[in-house]
């Protein structure tokens, strides 16, 4: 279990939470729509192949093939 | 390895950060030179309507006695008037057009302010120029509103953005 990629995915959800509240101030609410958006696909491209390898594991324990 | 990430993460930062100031400090930069504008057209009115100069003096003396930053476009549209022989005044005005957009962040509709000021120009007596004159500062004002309120709400953030933004590719990429 890599415990960096915790503090990493919370740290980008600091980075987020402030730019959101940037851009809503400068009344640009789309775009901080946008970011928020990729905001998430990115963390889920990092947490992807850690949830695939809970299911292949949840299938394993119960013999689920 | 690890000054090599510094390095290479403090790299990702500054130049991002500069990216940011440069997009916001345009917008500040365009209400200066407006402001700068403005000075140079009163001059070039009083220099018309009370001086009584002709065209290319009264030009020459507004690159004079203006802020060089703005003024050198007059010193560029007399140096065209005087050597081309077949166009008018608005010719002239229209051939800086395209280089004030890129050197002074101008919009198009402070250009064409500037181009409607060049079409009047010399065509009618000193009454009527004055009037103009008017006319065209009063714009000048409403587009100096306009550049305020754009640059209160657009520049801090543009900063701001730059550096999150770099600060979150550093993040990413780590």
């Amino acid at each position: 279990m890599d415990i960096s990629l915790i503090f990493k995915i919370a740290s980008i959800g600091i980075l987020l939470g402030i730019l959101n509240i940037i851009l809503d101030k400068a009344d640009k609410k789309e775009f901080s729509y946008i970011v928020t958006l990729v905001g998430v696909i990115i963390v889920f491209g990092m947490v992807i192949t850690l949830i695939s390898r809970l299911f292949d594991n949840i299938r394993a324990i119960f013999q689920l093939y | 390895m690890i000054a090599l990430k510094l390095i290479g993460g403090s790299l990702i930062i500054f130049s991002s950060t500069m990216l940011g100031f440069y997009y916001g400090n345009r917008y500040s930069k365009r209400m200066e030179n407006l402001i700068l504008l403005e000075n140079c057209i009163k001059i070039l009115e009083t220099e018309i309507v009370y001086g009584a100069y002709p065209l290319p003096e009264a030009l020459f003396n507004v690159y004079r006695k203006g802020n060089k930053k703005v003024s050198y476009i007059f010193e560029k549209i007399r140096v065209h008037l005087l050597t081309d022989k077949e166009a008018d005044v608005f010719n002239s005005f229209s051939t800086i057009a395209q280089e004030i957009k890129e050197k002074l962040n101008f919009k198009t509709e402070d250009i064409e302010l500037l181009l409607s000021l060049g079409r009047t120009l010399g065509s009618s007596d000193r009454k009527d120029q004055e009037k103009n004159f008017k006319i065209i500062l009063n714009q000048l004002q409403v587009l100096q509103k306009e550049a305020k309120k754009e640059r209160d709400k657009n520049e801090r953030m543009y900063k701001n953005l730059g550096i999150l933004m770099g600060i979150a590719i550093l993040i990413i990429l780590l």
